[in-house]
């Protein structure tokens, strides 16, 4: 590629210089295929994207950061984290001290921080640098039977126990931030936290990390999942029951609009740093996936699972 | 006759000896015995036969003169000897003759006896002066028959007329002969005109031709044949027919031998029974038994030997038999079993064989018989278990039935518990069954259908169970209906890029059979680059479909009546191609097949987002995502606009992109995108600023286009701040 400067600026004002011109094919994040044991990306953009070849295989378990900047697999015995994603050429990291294989995971926003949790065990444990020099935090002990995860970037762990939503922070005790019980989902963003109920009670809790303040932001039929927008200004409730995704506007705490779903939803998981979240996994071979594109036009869109010719 | 005619002849030649010694009479003799004339001398002899004793046997004589005087004088006719003979015509004597004249007379034989006996006749005459005789001699003989026979074995015994000829007892179905002699005592031959008997048993050999000639002293023999059929004496009546008389004489005969009679006994009583006749045995249900006694008794008058018992007939036993052979003396009796055990239900039949004796036997099992068949229209066909029901063949996707028909044709009634078909996903089924267990009465019948609906060309054959009978089904499946035409319910023509669209596809009118199908998607690009986006919902470009029997809609995975697919990035035609199978695997498909043909044109770029990479004090970088479906950008142009406040010596900047896309779309690793890319463009910042601190700050927002040779992209605008 020929580089390309070009100085645009006199010495009284400000100029500028393009650097030389890289191009790529654009992803749309990645997932984790159980029956193909390994992480697949996917290739191109909603409404012409596919989920391509497994790039890391033999998995017994996986989860992949938002972004898919880095991602945490279970192979052989052993966790490790892995890197370059993007690239399609992922580097493993053993992942020393790391419990068994997981039952669930959370990822911080920015993907730097990963939450695992081995329900057998009642264990949490924190994974820093999942994508560069991956290490393992001390387990955790929160309790079995969490049903909701997350973490934010200052490795605040927050869980859906049995007996309500709780806060472990680092060198704290645990502290009931709600008595929701069977939280389905929990998101976080800046001192914001929002907690779907397997009642369809959607709460948002102010000051989680300092003084937790709670309100009911709103009622949805059967949650699956919740999002916050990239830019922080939307909140995003699926409901199985409607088949819909509930948008809220976080700023004055109502409902800004609703998007319908083709299919019936089973989860709102980022995909990447785009408004763009995994609605409905493959459930078998022909079975595409579907996201949820936000935006100026948002859409349900899906993903073809196998590959054209 | 033979002995009567030497004698004549012998008495001829002495008369002649004795004339020629003396002057012959001038007189000639002529003699007619019936058709017989002759002549004879002076001295000859006339023979008179008699046919019987009590039968006149006459001669005509005609004595002419043969002299040569005018005259001769016949003075008298005397006859002597024996009294049987006389004359009879004579004229009044004396009474003369001339030369050549004649006198007739006649001179009879009225036999009294059968012996042989002489006369003479003698005319005494006068020629001239001389006086002399004439004379003839005569001899009558006459038959006399007596009878006698010879009985078997012994000796000859004299039977009188209206006698008896009786014969000794004689064994049964045997013959006995006699012997039958008629002889002629007399001194004449005799006739016999004719024998006859009568009398079924008795019957005559040995007879020649009537009328029969029996010479004096000589006997004509015969048999008569007695064969005895049964024990009662039995009677009949020879006779015979002579000249005068018809003796008759009567046969007698006996018989002798055992005479077999047979009874049945039943609990209920006895009852007698003639060979030949049928024994009909107590019904007895099938695997249980009846039975009977039959006796045999010896009511003839002779002892009697069975040397064999026995009986031919499945299901037939005999049972506490004598010792054989059986010897039975007159009036003696010996019985034995009759069992019948069938085997199956109706009628069954066999011969009982006692000695020479059969009967007919007959048992009715009883029980249940089912038999089998099936109705086709009109038409009714018997089918054996292990036979076939062939039905009339029929196009693939349409129905033809045969009734099938159980009937108990037995004497019990039958249960039918089981009625199946031998295996599941056939062409063939089962409707109208009754409920089952179902029980059919003796003469009645049930039935059900059995449907043929072939899903192949060709023959299919399956098994009809019927509890433990098994009947094979089969069926001739000929080509089915043609497809009928079909459409898409789609968009078609151009297309933009990145389009998730819906197609369906229906049949203009419902089709009988079940279709399974393919949809194939064939992408041909305009510019040299496969878009593998391109594909459908279901992943890959062939998704299967089936539309369901009478009905038009295709029907996709997960019962969805479309199919989605993505038109890609790049530009070229889609075509989509559906094939058409039934289920049986025969393609309907047409030889060319109607296609949706969708098209993504070429054209200018499209920028789908910026977004900022990094941003520094002294650089800034951007991520630009777009595509363009002619795979071709040569152009980037960016537009700043300065934040307030701030200098930008100049706010738009122009990149020529071409080398770096062509290369980009050169690469396989675009070939995974299509036309999609995210070009990464680093922007240095130099220079001064007045009212913000870092360079970057100094651009408020950066608006993005990119260009190739059909045209330029919407810009798309991003802020920095």
């Amino acid at each position: 590629m020929r580089g390309i400067k070009i100085l645009l600026g006199i010495l009284t004002a400000l100029g500028l210089a393009a650097q030389p011109l890289r191009l790529a094919g654009p992803l749309s994040g990645f997932v984790f295929d159980s029956g193909a044991a390994g992480i697949r990306p996917i290739l191109g953009l909603p409404g012409a994207a596919y989920v391509g070849d497994v790039v890391a295989g033999g998995l017994e378990w996986a989860s992949v950061a938002p972004g898919g900047s880095a991602a945490l697999a279970f192979r052989e015995g052993a966790l490790y984290g892995l890197g370059g994603l993007e690239r399609l050429e992922p580097v493993w990291s053993r992942i020393e001290g790391a419990l068994g294989k997981p039952d669930r995971a959370a990822w911080s926003a920015d993907g730097s921080l990963a939450v695992i949790y081995s329900a057998a065990a009642g264990l949490a444990q924190l994974i820093r640098n999942p994508g560069g020099a991956p290490a393992a935090g001390e387990p955790l002990a929160i309790g079995p039977g969490a049903t909701a995860l997350a973490v934010d970037s200052q490795g605040r762990i927050v869980a859906g126990l049995p007996a309500g939503v709780y806060l472990f922070a680092p060198g704290e005790p645990a502290s009931l931030l709600a008595p929701v019980e069977g939280a389905v989902a929990i998101a976080t963003a800046g001192d914001r936290l929002w907690v779907a109920g397997a009642g369809g009670e959607i709460l948002e809790i102010e000051d989680y990390a300092g003084r937790p303040k709670a309100f009911l932001l709103a009622s949805v039929p059967d949650p699956v999942g919740l999002a916050v927008a990239p830019d922080g200004k939307s909140l995003f409730v699926a409901g199985r029951a409607d088949r819909s995704v509930e948008i809220y506007d976080l700023a004055s705490r109502t409902a800004a609009g609703r998007l319908p779903l083709a299919v019936e939803p089973a989860a709102l998981e980022a995909l990447s740093a785009e408004p763009l979240w995994l609605v409905r996994a493959s459930a078998a071979g022909s079975d595409p996936l579907w996201v949820l594109k936000a935006g100026p036009e948002p859409g349900l869109w899906f993903v073809p699972v196998g590959r054209g010719e | 006759m033979r002995q009567s005619c030497l004698w004549s002849v012998l008495s001829a030649l002495m008369l002649s000896s004795a004339a020629l010694a003396q002057t012959a009479p001038p007189f000639s003799l002529q003699i007619q015995q019936g058709a017989n004339r002759y002549t004879i001398a002076d001295g000859g002899t006339i023979t008179l036969p008699a046919d019987a004793i009590g039968l006149m046997s006459a001669a005509s004589v005609t004595l002419t003169y043969t002299g040569t005087a005018a005259s001769v004088s016949i003075n008298a006719v005397e006859i002597t000897g024996h009294a049987d003979f006389t004359t009879a015509g004579l004229p009044d004597l004396p009474a003369s003759l001339s030369p050549r004249q004649s006198l007739n007379f006649y001179v009879r034989y009225l036999p009294t006896t059968s012996a042989r006996v002489l006369g003479r006749v003698t005319l005494n005459y006068t020629e001239g002066r001389i006086t002399s005789g004439v004379t003839i001699n005569l001899v009558g003989v006459a038959p006399e028959f007596a009878f006698s026979f010879i009985p078997p074995g012994g000796n000859a015994m004299p039977l009188a007329p209206g006698g008896t000829v009786a014969f000794p007892l004689t064994a049964l179905n045997t013959t006995a002969t006699a012997t039958f002699i008629i002889t002629n005592r007399g001194s004449g031959s005799g006739t016999v005109n004719n024998i006859t008997g009568s009398g079924a048993p008795f019957q005559l050999a040995g007879l020649p031709l009537p009328p029969v000639t029996v010479e004096a002293g000589k006997e004509l023999r015969f048999s008569i044949q007695f064969t005895p059929t049964q024990l009662a004496a039995a009677q009949g009546v020879l006779q015979i027919e002579l000249v005068d008389r018809r003796p008759s004489f009567r046969l007698e005969g006996s018989g002798s031998g055992p005479v077999y009679a047979y009874e049945v006994i039943l609990p209920s009583g006895g009852m007698a029974l003639a060979p030949g006749e049928l024994i009909s045995m107590p019904s007895a249900p099938v695997g249980d038994k009846s039975s009977l006694t039959v006796r045999v008794r010896n009511a003839g008058n002779a002892d009697g030997t069975i040397s064999a018992i026995s009986v031919q007939g499945a299901g037939f036993s005999l049972a506490d038999l004598p010792f054989l052979p059986l010897t039975l003396a007159p009036g003696g009796a010996a019985s034995f079993t009759l069992s019948f055990a069938p085997t199956q239900p109706g009628r069954a039949s066999a011969r009982l064989r006692i000695g020479n004796d059969t009967f007919e036997v007959s048992g009715t099992g009883l029980g249940a018989t089912l038999a089998y068949a099936y109705a086709i229209g009109d038409a009714t066909t018997t089918v054996q278990p292990g036979g076939t029901l062939v039905f009339t063949p029929v196009a693939v996707g349409r129905t033809t039935a045969a009734r099938f028909l159980i009937s108990n044709t037995g004497t019990a009634p039958a249960v039918v518990n089981s009625i199946s078909l031998g295996a599941t996903n056939i062409p063939f089924g089962l409707t109208d069954l009754p409920a089952l267990p179902v029980t059919i009465a003796a003469g009645a019948t049930v039935g059900f259908t059995v449907q043929f609906a072939p899903t192949a060309i060709g023959t299919s054959t399956a098994t009809l169970k019927i509890d433990t009978q098994s009947f094979t089904l089969s069926g001739s499946g000929e080509p089915p209906d043609p497809l009928p035409s079909y459409r898409f319910i789609a968009p078609s023509g151009p297309q933009q890029p990145m389009q998730q669209i819906a197609v369906g596809l229906a049949l203009e009118k419902p089709y009988p059979l079940t279709l399974n199908g393919t949809l194939t998607l064939a992408f041909s690009s305009e510019v040299f680059s496969n878009d593998p986006a391109v594909q459908f919902a279901a992943g890959g470009r062939t998704v299967t479909f089936t539309i369901p029997a009478n009905t038009t809609q295709a029907v996709f995975a997960q019962s969805a009546t479309e199919i989605r697919l993505q038109t890609g990035t790049v530009a070229g035609l889609i075509t989509l191609t559906p094939s058409f199978s039934t289920e049986g695997g025969i393609n309907l498909t047409p030889s060319n097949p109607p296609a949706l043909s969708l098209s993504v044109p070429q054209s200018a770029p499209r920028l789908l987002s910026v977004a900022i990479s990094s941003k520094t004090s002294n650089a800034l970088t951007l991520l630009v995502s777009g595509y363009s479906t002619s795979r071709s950008v040569t152009q980037m142009d960016f537009q700043f606009t300065p934040t307030t406040g701030e200098n930008l010596a100049t706010t738009k900047l122009t990149l020529n992109a071409e080398p770096s896309f062509l290369a980009w779309y050169q690469s396989s690793t675009s070939q995974q995108y299509g036309s999609l890319f995210t070009a990464t463009v680093t922007f240095t910042l130099q220079g001064d600023v007045k009212n913000v601190t870092s360079l970057s700050d100094a651009i408020q927002s950066v608006s993005v286009t990119l260009t190739n040779r059909l045209g330029t992209s919407s810009a798309v605008a991003i802020s920095l701040r």
